[in-house]
């Protein structure tokens, strides 16, 4: 029988530095990672690879959606067969969770997994933002087990508290901790036990047709000073941007949340370069600022795709 | 030759014995049995039991199994709000206050698994098992242009005239979702598809053939392939846009009573389309006598020349609370029209006398908004007339009064009776008709408004 956890979070809230610490913490056990990207550009799985851990990853779409779904079940049943002891699904920033259970619970092809529940990452600073305008969010409180409301750091007592007061709303029997950089106590994960579990009602299954994406191709040789302009140029108006670039000779991962531009240079060898996932949603005028960073800056983008 | 076949012979443009009758038992289904609407649209086995009633009561050549616009909207994050005797309407519009309209992922269109699909897929296999061999079933999709009102509010209407290409973009992925719903409803037994578009009649035709036929039309071919039957719902008066709809290739038009039927199927017969209707859903079916249902019906037969083609319908969907012997007497109607006329020989209509008075419209002390409406709630057409006036009353606030007139209640008939109001949604400001059927954009309504402000 091999355990399997739900990691759940929305854009940024610090999923794959989580990942790490909690892989760390379950160092004696064979582990399977299976991650899971909205963008067709895996970036977090090539994070990740350098811990070691045997990993899927499934792109492209949220594996909770109808349109990855399939690919969920096929790579979970592979997973199984190598009988982990523990499998860890991190699941894509955008994804709706509710049918987790549901899909688990169909005995007759997943008879050796046992659900240990779901672990939701809050970005403290970031949440009462996004927790507005991001459909998911609630969704991902709703099956969460654990609560780890992250970067409590870079927010206010009163903030954390009042995140505390939406977690409590939603998900009134999860355990609720703070941490910062994503780290996990071991004696935290006793609550996300399968003792208290939401009822299983019908759920209603719905798309949030609010969500936008953009695939930014970047052309080659970029100055590092000039991305960060171009890219603060329309940061406000989105969840994420993402992605590896190169600039000046060395490679660069770009990675925001929110209004913060953040790139830091980045030692492996990733499989795209040059590509920057932009996400973001409900009323942010995102299009607009981005076709005026374009203007502005005419020798950054290559071509842009939805 | 049954019920169906008379109907399935009629969308094949052939002669048939009698009238095909098609009521369209939506939330009424469930007043048959004492269910609310909100119980029978989200209820699978309280549905089930109550189109077996309306199959049993109404004897009908075919019958929707759902009548619910909202489904698709619901799948795509609109939330409803539930009345006890109405469909759910739309509470808020996803995209709506955006900038600029922006199509979203193809990846977002419903699946079988999505919203209350799998519950309306379910009643339809147990229809079809329970009575598909004499009576043909009609699947309701949200038509096109309808949905991206739901999902983009009224901006829809600004959208047009501002960015053309973005509306061109954006109603293909309405139709795709219209594409997958019928797919899926097909599969589930439904012997027609019937796009429901009611807002059709809210724009003009030249808006129709820019934005409208290329996705009807590739929509009704798609039924077609798929070897269904197709019929274009549209409610409200749609009279221009007939002949439009009618180039889309349907197999068959639906209208109510806004629309002239007479002169309308001297168009679809041009084009050999079937046409369906249109029996006034609150003046005869809601309350009107038994007597004058039936009158209606065999008045409609006697005067039209040639029956080929045609099938008789509500309007649109049935109000909730018609009364039973009202349906069943245009049941008798089209079953037994020569006895029927025989009852009606001495019949005169009622006309009941309600006093209304009228505001004295030159001496207002501020502008005065009057929406006339056959019910906001129920009506889609008419919830954005609505939505366009209370748009206006939030931007005006106290400087403007404004109020909704429901036809379902009799006060309100005679009212538009005295001031003549020629069909509905109407919206009058002073007592004068501003906008007849068709929803003004944001600046035109303010612009009217403004021009009467002493």
């Amino acid at each position: 029988m091999s355990k399997l956890y739900l990691i759940t979070g929305f854009l940024g809230a610090g999923k794959t530095t989580f990942l790490k610490n909690f892989i760390n913490e379950l160092s004696d056990f064979r582990l399977h990672l299976i991650i899971n990207e909205f963008g067709k550009e895996g970036v977090d799985g090539e994070i990740l690879r350098e811990l070691g851990t045997v990993l899927d990853e499934i792109n492209n779409g949220s594996i909770f959606c109808s349109c990855r779904l399939d690919k969920f079940e096929e790579v979970l049943g592979k997973a199984l067969s190598g009988k982990p002891d523990i499998i860890i699904v991190e699941a894509s920033g955008l994804s709706n969770p509710m049918n987790v259970r549901k899909i688990l619970n169909q005995k007759d092809k997943f008879s050796d997994v046992e659900y240990m529940g779901s672990i939701c990452l809050i970005d403290a600073r970031q949440f009462l933002k996004v927790y507005e305008t991001a459909v998911v969010i609630k969704k991902q409180l709703a099956v969460s087990d654990l609560v780890l409301i992250n970067k409590t750091d870079l927010a206010s007592k009163e903030q954390i508290e009042e995140i505390k007061g939406i977690v409590k709303m939603h998900r009134p029997g999860a355990g609720v901790h703070t941490t910062t950089y994503g780290r996990i106590e071991s004696s935290w994960l006793n609550p996300a036990a399968p003792a208290d579990r939401q009822p299983e009602e019908p759920i209603l299954q719905s798309a949030d047709i609010t969500l936008k994406k953009y695939l930014l191709r970047l052309k080659p040789g970029q100055a590092p000073g000039k991305l960060q302009k171009f890219v603060e140029m329309f940061l406000d108006d989105t969840y994420r941007v993402k992605g590896f670039v190169e600039a000046d000779g060395e490679i660069y991962l770009v990675d925001c949340v929110g209004s913060i531009y953040k790139a830091e240079k980045f030692e492996g060898k990733p499989e795209h370069i040059n590509d920057l996932v932009v996400l973001s949603g409900n009323g942010l005028p995102v299009r607009k600022s981005l076709r005026k960073a374009m203007e502005w800056y005419p020798e950054i983008v290559e071509e842009i795709k939805k | 030759m049954n019920q169906k076949e008379i109907l399935i012979k009629t969308l094949h443009h052939e002669e048939t014995e009698q009238v095909a009758w098609v009521p369209f038992a939506g939330v009424h289904a469930g007043s048959l049995l004492g269910y609310t609407a909100t119980e029978v649209l989200q209820d699978g086995d309280k549905l089930f039991e109550a189109l077996m009633e309306v199959n049993k009561l109404y004897k009908p050549a075919g019958q929707p199994v759902i009548f619910d616009l909202q489904v698709e909207a619901e799948c795509l994050g609109c939330k409803l709000v539930w009345a006890d005797d109405a469909p759910p309407s739309v509470a808020n519009h996803p995209m709506e206050g955006e900038e600029e309209l922006e199509t979203p992922c193809y990846c977002t269109i419903p699946t079988k698994e999505s919203g209350r699909i799998p519950m309306i897929m379910d009643v339809m296999r147990r229809m079809k098992e329970a009575v598909g061999d004499t009576t043909a079933l009609y699947g309701l999709i949200c038509g096109p242009f309808t949905l991206a009102t739901h999902l983009r509010g009224n901006d829809i209407f600004m959208d047009m005239y501002d960015d053309e290409d973005a509306v061109i973009e954006f109603l293909e992925y309405c139709d795709a979702i219209a594409m997958k719903m019928a797919e899926y409803y097909i599969e589930a037994g439904m012997d027609v598809i019937a796009v429901v578009d009611p807002l059709i009649s809210q724009i003009s035709s030249d808006h129709f053939e820019m934005f409208m036929s290329a996705p009807f039309k590739k929509l009704f071919d798609h039924i077609r392939e798929l070897g269904a039957l197709s019929s274009f719902f549209v409610c409200g008066d749609a009279t221009r846009n007939i002949e439009v709809m009618c180039q889309t290739g349907p197999d068959s038009i639906s209208i109510d009573e806004n629309v002239d039927l007479l002169a309308a199927k001297a168009i679809t017969d041009k084009y050999n389309v079937a046409l369906g209707g249109n029996i006034p859903l609150t003046t005869i079916m809601l309350h009107g006598t038994q007597q004058d249902n039936m009158k209606f019906v065999i008045d409609l037969l006697d005067n039209m020349p040639n029956k080929k083609n045609f099938i008789l319908a509500p309007g649109c969907d049935m109000p909730y609370a018609v009364p039973v012997e009202n349906t069943i007497g245009v049941v008798q109607a089209i079953h037994e029209p020569d006895s029927v006329r025989e009852i009606l020989k001495n019949y005169v209509a009622e006309d009941e006398d309600i006093e209304v008075e009228l505001p004295d419209y030159e001496h207002l002390e501020k502008p005065l908004v009057e929406v006339f409406t056959l019910d906001s709630a129920t009506c889609a057409a008419c919830t954005y007339m609505m939505g366009a006036a209370n748009e206006a009353k939030e931007t005006f606030g106290d400087a403007i009064d404004m109020i909704e007139y429901k036809f379902t209640i009799k006060e309100n008939i005679a009212r538009c009776k005295k001031m003549g109001v020629p069909n509905l949604p109407s919206m009058y400001i002073n007592g004068e008709l501003k906008f007849r059927s068709l929803v003004p954009a944001k600046e035109e309504l303010e612009a009217a408004i403004k021009a009467v402000m002493k």
